[in-house]
């Protein structure tokens, strides 16, 4: 892409292109595999794992607490050395910013977990659900300024991208690694979709539980 | 032929047991398109190569169908992986008169043909940005076609091979990553780094995306099409030979 337009450098205020993405790709991929959650949740119900679940000797609202928490540990796992490189890569050697941007990783695939519950709660037919998610995944990445900048974004979009979870995670990322500008909206916006979706999967799935298997 | 189109017609009962599914895939094409399309298209701006921003929208503009072909096809994979591993229908299907060879080959080419008939509105959009007139549009429904017998078969393996749904949505994202980043969807081969430029030569996005922008210039260029064909035939191929596998026991 640098080489393609060589003056996006001066347009991003002197960062490169190459910098920008590689933050970017990293909170795409913790965003995709958070996803997977709502599709194991499907999986255990048509493989009779849910019942069995249900029988071990824990509350149902642990079970839905730790199931949303373990979709964002999976993420964090899976993404974590991606996101060292990227700091190698980056130039940037404070082990102290690399853990707080895996703090921010992991508070995304947290909400990003609940929103993934909340539609697999939602949603009855695997088949759709699974074409679904690919649209929500595509969505929540594309309109977002993870892979390109937000002012590139066409302009009817913008004002969703701008308080996109995904742009706000990349861009507290790209704030600690890089050392661009950053607001405390940001923060706001991450911590609101966690909130919202988190809560709502939950919600969604103790009611599943609790009102008996899936239709 | 009459138990092949039966087990075309069982898999297209199930493509469209949902009725949505077809305005959702477009949906995911619209996105790929209009948000990242332009995006990208507004990032480039004028460069040495696409003098203005149109022009490389135009230039990727394809791209978003195949992948939207891509997603269909492992969509059929899915199908078949949930016979095997979720649903236990796999032996059943073994069970009805149907010769196994024929089977195979039935659910391969059902395959393509949803893959196809998902992505129509998607190449109806593209031929309209490149103003075909309708025997290119018809040729441009061939190559979604011709693609398609390569990823269907990209995706029977994954589904052939993949015992759990982690393994099965990894290989599918490994693929996607490849057909998209390993190809010339997004840049031409000559800015590609050199490694990058060879492993796009073995890929059937450089080739199917290339045929859709020799149609832009109003001719079909059989250079392009040839290889196109000779990787999708390989894949569809490999696919056959997985998916027979699997009905061996």
């Amino acid at each position: 892409m640098t080489k393609l337009a060589p003056a996006l450098s001066a347009q991003l205020g002197g960062l490169s292109y190459f910098d920008f993405y590689s933050v970017g790709a990293v909170v795409s991929t913790i965003t995709s595999i958070a996803f997977i959650i709502g599709a194991d949740l499907f999986e255990e119900e048509e493989m009779g794992l849910l019942d069995y679940l249900l029988s071990l000797p824990l509350g149902h609202s642990l079970f839905v607490f730790g199931r949303a928490l373990g979709g964002a540990v999976r993420g964090l796992i899976y993404t974590a050395p991606m996101m060292v490189l990227v700091a190698y890569v980056d130039g940037y050697g404070n082990p102290a910013g690399v853990l707080g941007s895996w703090l921010v990783l992991f508070i995304l695939a947290t909400g990003i977990s609940g929103l993934s519950i909340t539609l697999a709660m939602i949603i009855r037919s695997e088949n759709r659900f699974d074409v679904v998610i690919a649209m929500a995944e595509l969505a929540t990445v594309r309109v977002s300024a993870a892979i390109y900048p937000l002012i590139y974004i066409p302009q009817a979009i913008q004002p969703v991208a701008a308080y996109s979870p995904v742009t706000s995670a990349s861009d507290l990322i790209r704030a600690i690694v890089l050392g661009t500008p950053s607001g405390i909206s940001e923060t706001v916006t991450l911590l609101l979709f966690v909130a919202i979706f988190f809560g709502l999967g939950s919600a969604f799935l103790f009611r599943k539980l609790e009102g008996g298997r899936f239709e | 032929m009459s138990s092949a189109l039966t087990v075309m017609e069982r898999d297209f009962r199930i493509f469209f047991a949902d009725r949505y599914m077809l305005a959702i895939m477009f949906v995911n094409f619209v996105i790929d398109l209009g948000v990242s399309g332009l995006s990208l298209s507004r990032m480039i701006g004028t460069s040495s190569l696409f003098p203005n921003a149109l022009s490389y929208f135009l230039y990727i503009a394809p791209g978003a169908n195949l992948i939207t072909g891509t997603v269909a096809a492992f969509q059929s994979g899915r199908d078949i992986w949930r016979e095997r591993i979720i649903q236990d229908t796999h032996t059943y299907l073994l069970t009805v008169p149907v010769r196994r060879n024929v089977f195979g080959v039935s659910r391969l080419f059902s395959g393509m043909l949803r893959t196809t008939l998902t992505t129509l509105p998607g190449t109806i959009v593209i031929a309209f940005l490149y103003q075909l007139t309708v025997p290119l549009f018809l040729v441009g429904v061939a190559i979604m076609m011709v693609f398609s017998g390569a990823v269907i078969g990209l995706s029977v393996v994954a589904a052939a091979l993949s015992n759990s749904l982690e393994l099965f949505t990894t290989v599918r994202s490994t693929v996607q990553v490849y057909i998209s980043f390993f190809s010339t969807q997004f840049y031409p081969s000559n800015i590609l780094p050199p490694i990058v430029a060879t492993l796009a030569n073995f890929n059937p996005m450089t080739w199917a995306v290339q045929s859709f922008r020799a149609l832009q210039q109003g001719t079909v260029d059989v250079n392009l099409f040839v290889p196109l064909l000779g990787l999708s035939a390989a894949l569809l191929f490999a696919g056959f030979l997985f998916y027979r596998r699997t009905m061996e026991f």
